[in-house]
């Protein structure tokens, strides 16, 4: 148990190291801050000084250890241009970033699980496939996409429902259905696979000849079976969620770290894209951790012996 | 209700399945209380068809097409499945064969249990659990307590089975149907779990569908043939073992091991001093394995003999296949090809000399090639000939192992087991081998198909003068195709010598009590006729 705490923390700590490099060298290559905080028409020494305030006339490798050494105390400076703290405001940012994604996960787990046990009792019936159909169709659309027809059609045609901010519970609707979009065609198809595997096992055979109902065989015996892929997709994908944060965000204008993090990118503002990148490395390897917990935990082979 | 009418009465009992037509025609078969009946037959003759129906359970576009199915006075052929689910566990309880695929991997074994009587017998939560523990007490599963919060991968494929007996028996139910209740099991787990449904079926009417039909007479009172969808022949089962009626039920009894009407294997002479394999102290230990699997054997493989390895599973039979194949290294000093010249062979060398039949013969062949494509592989991979000649020495090959070459052009899924077993055995050959390995390549065939099969083997062993080494678990099976036999235990052996001689006065306590395992319940075998050496009831 120790001994596997010590291994994921070590493998934290290269994930973020990792992460830390490569966004070093992604901003080196995105232009410089300086110029961008000068304004119009800078002279030279304006230039000159910006850079030596922040740091940035130093040698790239050294610019580099400096700001290893602060972030391992977690100072990852201030913003270039609120003065704010970074991580500060990153994490400001991070509880409607996490309505979302509980709301949308909420959403795809009561739809997705339902339809893939659905489709997954009898794959071969003609309502089935036209679902499996549909899914498949789900899958191929982009989630932004989705959003821009929702948007198009809720917000802009029948003015039912807002499309700015989270204020208002009506206003969670859209980017929920849109960053579901994301997940919940993948999730519905790997659901049904396993159900419709496990519905040809002989456990399913001696259930039946115990007199279980088609219900209790659908929901308390093959579905535990496809669960363990059901969350093993969700470990592997919510990294590619993250991504579907910061459309979706950016659409609804949704306050939450993935419009911070468009802004703080199109105004070069390094302090605060290393904060959020830092938050969101952490917060994907916190889920994984997560699902392969969970995995242990709903199936029983992948524990260690203990009998 | 009639006291004198027999518990389950099937009369005139058709399945039709949509696209197969007629599976099961007229079948009618009788069970009283505290009967044990016997349903033998092949594969594909309709026995878990047949007994599958009996509560609606046939699989989905199979439909009862006529007769009457009766179990006590309550007719169910006319019950829908509303009306058939609650009888389900109730009024028939089921063991199905393979115990380590018909329990849920992700449920513990205490769900199982209590759901099951919780769902018929109307019981608390509190009350149901007491009756489950009851049930494991009564197949003597130990500590039952605690058996409930496991998982069905903590146990040993007995217990499972064991586990299986107590859940279709929890709700108490008149019949019980038991479909290859042993099949997957070691000798020695087998005969304790027949001991245990023999105890049980006191209290209840026990219907077995076996294919082994030594088993069947040893263990039945009366019993039904089935073959192509009907019962052939039906009596008390001492009556049909020794004046069998029918064809099929001669037939089935001629190819009994130790009856069988073709002459036996063992006849070779070893041709030469040199072995083709020869084993010294090998010793196999797998990473993270507290013990070897297999720890300091010795053996030698000569040309034109039949060398038998017996054990059960975890006794090391197949590491030991897998050392020979090359697929786990073993030290040079280990393992040596005395035959193939002093170096150690290369893998090429040894794939060409060495030659592998399985023991599964549907994944062992690529679904998706065809024959031709699947016995001309090593061909090709060793370039042995040019492509035009390919055909014909694939054809020629066919014909030896007695398939029809004009199919080379279909899958493996046109043929039937034993079919797919000669394509594997052809594409074995194909190399032309000096050392045939056959791990289990008999055990999944029924035996009929498997009394053809070993007489091929021994007309190609003769033939090419091959070394044949034959691993399996079936002792008498060894006894009549080996010249020499040697016993396997965890890893070790423990007997080794000419087949009469281990079979008929075993060394070792290990062997003879294999031997009393295999032959306790069966009826025939060969030992049992003679010498009585095992102890009822051990």
């Amino acid at each position: 148990m120790l001994a596997g705490l010590a291994q994921r923390a070590a493998r934290l700590l290269i994930l973020l190291l990792g992460v830390n490099a490569l966004l070093f060298v992604a901003l080196g290559l995105a232009g410089d801050p300086a110029l961008m905080l000068a304004g119009e028409d800078p002279t030279p020494e304006l230039l000159e000084r910006i850079r030596a305030e922040y740091g940035l006339d130093l040698p790239a490798w050294q610019r580099y250890l400096v700001q290893l050494g602060r972030m391992a105390q977690l100072d990852f400076g201030v913003s270039i241009y609120s003065g704010q703290p970074a991580l500060e405001m990153a994490l400001e940012q991070l509880p409607g970033t996490l309505l979302m994604a509980v709301l949308s996960m909420g959403l795809t787990l009561v739809t997705a699980i339902p339809a893939g046990v659905w489709i997954g009792q009898r794959p071969e019936a003609a309502s089935r496939r036209l679902g499996a159909a549909l899914t498949a169709v789900a899958q191929g659309i982009p989630g932004f996409v989705m959003a821009l027809v929702l948007i198009q059609l809720f917000v802009v045609r029948l003015g039912w429902l807002p499309s700015l901010g989270y204020s208002q519970p009506a206003a969670w609707i859209l980017p929920s259905i849109s960053l579901g979009f994301f997940l919940a065609p993948k999730l519905c198809r790997v659901v049904s696979a396993g159900v419709a595997e496990a519905m040809q096992e002989d456990y399913i055979r001696t259930a039946r000849a115990n007199g279980a109902s088609m219900r209790f065989i659908l929901w308390r015996e093959a579905l535990p079976a496809a669960l363990p892929a059901a969350v093993a997709l969700i470990g592997a994908q919510f990294a590619f969620l993250v991504s579907g944060v910061v459309l979706i965000e950016t659409l609804f204008l949704w306050p939450g770290i993935g419009l911070l993090l468009l802004y703080s990118a199109q105004n070069l503002d390094f302090p605060v894209l290393q904060a959020i990148c830092f938050v969101v490395a952490v917060l994907v390897f916190a889920v994984n951790g997560l699902a392969d917990a969970l995995l242990r935990l709903i199936d029983p082979r992948l524990r260690p012996a203990t009998q | 209700m009639n006291a004198s009418a027999p518990l389950l009465r099937i009369r005139g009992l058709c399945v039709d399945f949509p696209r197969g037509g007629r599976v099961l025609h007229d079948v009618s078969l009788d069970a009283a209380e505290g009967e044990i009946v016997g349903l033998v037959g092949e594969s594909g003759a309709g026995k878990t068809l047949a007994t599958l129906s009996i509560l609606g359970l046939a699989p989905a576009p199979g439909r009862i097409a006529g007769g009457k199915i009766f179990v006590g006075d309550q007719e169910l052929t006319q019950l829908d499945e509303e009306a058939l689910r609650p009888l389900r566990g109730r009024l028939a309880g089921f063991v199905f064969q393979d115990p380590s695929a018909s329990l849920n991997p992700v449920r513990r074994i205490g769900s199982a249990l209590i759901e099951s009587a919780m769902r018929h017998s109307g019981l608390s939560r509190k009350q149901a659990r007491k009756r489950a523990i009851e049930a494991l007490r009564s197949v003597e599963l130990p500590e039952p307590e605690s058996a409930l919060r496991a998982f069905p991968h903590q146990f040993s494929g007995g217990q499972r089975q064991r586990i299986m007996i107590a859940l279709a028996l929890i709700n108490r139910p008149p019949l019980l149907i038991a479909d290859e209740p042993t099949t997957a099991l070691d000798a020695a787990v087998q005969s304790r779990v027949l001991d245990l449904l023999k105890r049980r079926a006191r209290r209840h009417t026990l219907l077995m569908i076996t294919h082994d039909l030594a088993l069947a007479a040893g263990f039945c009172d009366r019993l039904y043939v089935m073959h192509g969808g009907r019962v052939v022949e039906h009596g008390p089962a001492r009556e049909l073992f020794s004046q069998p009626r029918h064809n099929y039920t001669r037939s089935l009894l001629d190819a009994l091991p130790g009856r069988r009407t073709t002459a036996p294997m063992r006849s070779g002479r070893p041709q030469s001093r040199e072995a083709l394999a020869a084993v010294r102290g090998l010793t196999v230990r797998y990473r993270g394995a507290a013990q070897a699997a297999v720890e300091n054997v010795d053996f030698a493989v000569h040309a034109n003999e039949t060398v038998c390895l017996v054990g059960e599973s975890g006794s090391g039979k197949t590491t030991i296949a897998r050392a020979l194949a090359g697929v786990i290294r073993a030290a040079p000093d280990q393992l040596s090809f005395p035959a193939l010249g002093d170096d150690p062979p290369s893998a090429a060398v040894r794939a060409r000399h060495l030659q592998m039949v399985f023991q599964d013969p549907y994944s062992s062949l690529n679904p998706r090639w065809p024959v031709e494509r699947i016995v001309a592989e090593p061909i090709r991979t060793h370039r042995l000939c040019s492509r035009p000649e390919q055909k014909a020495r694939v054809a020629a090959l066919l014909s030896r192992v007695g398939l029809d070459p004009r199919r080379m052009n279909r899958r493996p899924a046109a043929f039937s087991g034993g079919q797919r077993q000669r394509i594997a055995l052809a594409r074995a050959l194909a190399m032309n081998p000096r050392l045939l390995l056959a791990d289990e390549a008999l055990s999944a065939l029924d035996i009929r198909t498997q009394a053809q099969i070993l007489a091929l083997l021994r007309d190609i062993r003769e033939e090419r003068k091959l070394a044949l080494l034959l691993i399996t678990h079936d002792l008498s099976l060894a006894s009549e195709v080996g010249d020499r036999v040697i016993v396997l235990r965890r890893g070790r052996i423990v007997e080794q010598g000419p087949a009469s001689r281990v079979m008929n006065s075993p060394r070792h306590e290990y062997t003879r009590e294999l031997l009393a395992a295999q032959a306790r319940w069966r009826r025939g075998s060969p030992r049992q006729q003679g010498r009585r050496m095992y102890t009822p009831g051990l």
